[in-house]
């Protein structure tokens, strides 16, 4: 018999289940003959932080998708393309502001070269952090659709 | 991917320009002077604000005669280009066709008729901004007036506006009203309370402006997204979004959807001299031009320097997530998808318009459900926010509370539609329930299993009882969760765990010496794993740690992706004997706590022979089952009736066999107060069975569940009755 801990631990197990999940491909979807179960993930705010209309909103789909996993369907999570573009302009602009940098000053491509920055190093939080709660599709990275 | 989907933005920009669905238009437009772009109508939220309503002044040109006018926007009056008043109104007939002169402006500007106007609002005379005011352009539109823009597009005072250049709006509407308050135009300011719309975004109060923009047609595309979802075809839960969705869809106005930022898609659309040629790229737009203009070259067009609302991307995700524009693959195995799952605050700007593009593009419906989550608020039905502190940090919930804690704390709470009242205790709650489980499985791990041994009657109708119950709440569940009622569903386990799991089934097998026969620890291992797969979907992690522990066979598969329990039949009978049993069982708990009898001190139990109790005693392992739980030294049916302490449960009339010597006035009291109570439940039941309209419109078996209570409830008084001769006696 194992040796259990008093109290269940919840990092620990979380880490190693979620691990186990990604590496055996559990979340990725491609057709074939089974039902298709399929929800689109909804924009999130781009504010940069999880919050709980978030957490509420993923953990349905995530109960809902995992039952129709259980019951044999092909089921599939996608995340959409990131959204909110006069929110992410405004942060952007906003950050140069304080970095003395005023949008006027710019040109287009210059601008958008600042965008871009901004959004490597913050676009993907909020996706990033509902994993430890919830799991989406993988292989859908949050995209820029207009972008090359 | 993210080529896959820009192009699916610019197609179908270049399919509705067209098809004659889209247009380029020179109109008022909402803008916002924070982001300094235009809005569409969704992005405005409307509020009543406090502000002050200012009676201004204007003379008659020629006159001394005065004419009065009330405005929330006195710093607009440069802009000023009419005045209008209605066309029957007999206190202005004098002076139709005469000019009045701006205040402190001084320009002249005519007195127009007009039935727009409201006689009853302030004096009747409304000042008239073409350039700044919605209702205002169209009157302009309708008399051919001068329109005066007087803001620059961060609303700053322009050139135009002749004073205060370059000063902001708000600053302006104070330095102006003094202005005309010192030359004698104001004639008095009172509090008003005025409908403020202000950018879902920026939050800055929104500035009706005229500009041209690119616009959708809207009432030309949303026939069939309206009537699908009226039909059901899409179906909305909770149903009452369906009044919502209607009234906006038939009052649907166009769709603005440029905007004048540089992070987004650029509007397809080039131009050369007075000519628009619109297309997926330059060089399909160049081969346009050329068609009119055959010598220019690419450096001669220019492209428009707008881009696209971002939910006119959004719109088509259901469609270009798969690259449905261009590839039949998976869009063809997806589409539609199962359910949309959302806020309903975005009914407007994003569900309606994917139910929209679906059935333009696709011919078919984006989604079979919608299912629209309340708000997130605290205990206190107050909206989460910065200021008010009551946010909680998310990530710090799951390092607290674990994230199956957390996802218990949420689902607990969320009743379907129904807004979500979020306090930390119910994380608490569900890191509690992992501590159950975790605490169960060491108990079951811990059992040493006996080839030899055969399991008690008691423990294999334990696992009967619980077996048949668990497919009973599958039901339950399964009905609960296709409704998307997800928290009735997710309580409704954490019971059947809790309680009928770990209180009573673990406490009527748990053996005294740590040993159990290879069945019942290979019955409850059974039970254990049922949980676990009916769980998983709520709680993912610790089920699946749950899950491994209780295999000890090498070949299995995971957790999550084991077959979700199926709906079944189940022994309804069985489970009400069981019921019956705990509820003997806690009623003789609750008689000895009462009492002061000692939890282990044991006595006997007579139950009155009846068909009912008859039955409970036929059914192998029920008298065991409540003996053992109960503490009894004997359980027996008697035809007669016994001296002792009385109890009933059901119908069934229960004697436990102890002489009380204390005071028996409070028991007394006790019986009287139920006695009551039961003739006044009988009396109500009676009542309902006397009256011709229930008897005749209810279904039958209402009915007969009526005629059932009432012979019930008169079968307890007759026993409480009994009962207090019995003590009245002594």
């Amino acid at each position: 018999m194992k040796e259990r801990s008093a109290k269940y631990t919840p990092s620990e197990t979380e880490e190693k289940w979620y691990e186990h999940w990604m590496k055996k491909n559990y979340f990725s979807s491609k057709p074939d003959n089974r039902e298709p179960y399929t929800i689109i993930i909804p924009p999130p705010n781009v504010t940069g932080v999880l919050h709980m209309g978030h957490m509420l909103n993923n953990t349905i789909q995530d109960v809902l998708i995992r039952k129709a996993r259980q019951e044999g369907k092909n089921a599939c999570w996608v995340p959409g393309t990131d959204h909110a573009s006069i929110a992410t302009e405004a942060k952007v602009v906003k950050l140069l502001r304080e970095k003395g940098i005023k949008k006027s000053d710019l040109t287009r491509e210059e601008f958008l070269d600042h965008a871009w920055a901004w959004k490597e190093e913050y676009g993907g939080i909020i996706l990033n952090q509902l994993k430890s709660l919830v799991h989406p599709a993988t292989g859908t990275e949050p995209l820029l659709p207009w972008m090359k | 991917m993210d080529e896959v989907r820009s192009s699916a933005v610019l197609k179908v920009f270049v399919d509705l320009y067209h098809k004659g669905k889209l247009y380029r238009g020179k109109r008022m437009v909402n803008w916002d002077p924070e982001a300094k772009t235009v809005l569409s109508n969704e992005e405005v939220l409307y509020a009543n604000e406090n502000s002050q309503l200012y009676h201004v002044k204007y003379q008659i040109e020629g006159s001394d005669e005065f004419l009065v006018i009330a405005t929330t926007r006195p710093e607009t009056i440069p802009g000023d280009t009419a005045i209008a008043v209605h066309p029957e109104d007999e206190r202005y007939f004098h002076l139709h066709g005469k000019k009045a002169v701006v205040p402190v402006i001084g320009r002249k500007i005519p007195i127009i008729a007009d039935e727009y106007v409201d006689r009853e609002f302030g004096t009747g005379a409304l000042k008239v901004t073409p350039a700044h005011d919605m209702n205002d352009y169209e009157i302009g539109k309708r008399h051919n007036l001068e329109v005066v823009e007087i803001f620059n597009e961060d609303a700053t005072m322009s050139r135009e506006a002749t004073i205060y250049l370059g000063e902001d709006r708000f600053v302006v509407r104070k330095k102006f009203v003094k202005d005309l308050d010192n030359a004698g135009f104001l004639q008095k300011a009172e509090n008003y309370q005025n409908n403020v719309g202000r950018s879902e975004r920026t939050n800055a109060v929104v500035e009706p402006r005229l500009s041209l923009q690119w616009y959708v047609d809207m009432p030309s595309i949303v026939k069939p997204a309206l009537e699908n979802v009226m039909n059901d075809n899409v179906s909305f839960f909770p149903k009452n979004q369906k009044n919502i969705y209607k009234h906006w869809m038939e009052n649907i106005r166009d769709w603005c959807i440029s905007r004048q930022l540089w992070w987004g898609h650029r509007i397809p659309a080039w131009y050369y001299q007075d000519d628009i040629f619109v297309a997926v790229n330059e060089e399909e737009a160049l081969l346009q031009a050329r068609q009119k203009y055959p010598d220019i070259a690419l450096q001669d067009l220019r492209q428009d320097e707008d881009v696209l609302d971002t939910w006119f991307s959004s719109w088509l995700w259901p469609i270009s997530v798969f690259d449905g524009f261009r590839n039949k693959e998976e869009i063809d195995y997806y589409y539609p998808t199962s359910v949309l799952v959302t806020g309903w605050d975005i009914i407007f700007l994003w569900v309606a318009r994917m139910i929209i593009a679906g059935y333009e593009w696709m011919g078919e419906k984006p989604f079979h459900d919608v299912y629209f989550t309340g708000m997130v608020r605290d205990k206190m039905r107050r909206k989460m926010s910065k200021s008010l502190g009551n946010s909680p940090d998310a990530l710090q919930l799951i390092a607290d509370y674990g994230a199956d804690g957390v996802r218990f704390g949420m689902m607990s709470c969320s009743p379907a539609g129904g807004d979500l009242l979020f306090d930390e205790k119910l994380c608490e709650q569900g890191r509690n329930f992992c501590n159950k489980m975790w605490n169960a499985l060491k108990l079951v791990e811990g059992w040493q299993t006996d080839e030899s041994k055969k399991p008690s009657e008691a423990d294999q109708l334990a696992f009967l009882w619980l077996s048949q119950k668990h497919k009973e709440l599958v039901e339950e569940v399964v009905k609960n969760i296709d409704e998307y009622r997800l928290s009735e569903a997710l309580i409704s386990i954490y019971s059947f765990v809790w309680t009928d799991f770990c209180s009573w089934y673990l406490e009527i097998v748990k053996p005294q010496d740590g040993v159990v026969s290879a069945e019942t620890k290979s019955n409850t291992v059974t039970l254990f794993k049922n949980i676990c797969t009916l769980l998983h979907p709520y709680m993912p992690f610790i089920t699946e740690e749950l899950w491994h522990a209780l295999h000890e066979d090498k070949a299995f598969i995971d957790c999550i992706v084991s077959p979700f329990p199926e709906v079944g039949t189940y022994d309804k009978d069985l489970i009400s004997k069981v019921e019956q049993a705990k509820e003997i069982i806690t009623q003789v708990r609750d008689s000895r706590n009462k009492h002061g009898i000692k939890m282990r001190e044991e006595i006997p139990l007579h139950i009155i022979e009846t068909e009912r109790s008859r039955a409970l005693f036929q059914l192998s392992g029920w008298s065991e089952l409540v003996q053992k739980m109960a503490f009894l030294s004997s359980l027996s049916t008697t035809k007669e009736d016994k001296d002792g302490l009385v109890f009933i449960s059901g119908t069934e009339k229960c004697i436990l066999g102890i002489t009380l010597q204390e005071d028996t006035s409070e028991m007394v009291e006790e019986i009287i107060k139920e006695l009551e109570y039961q003739k006044g439940f009988v009396t109500s039941v009676l009542k309902k069975l006397e009256n011709e309209r229930f008897v005749s419109g209810a279904p039958a078996e209402v009915v007969e569940r009526e005629k059932a209570k009432l012979a019930d409830g008169k079968e307890r008084i007759k026993i409480l009755a009994e009962q207090l001769k019995q003590f009245n006696k002594n």
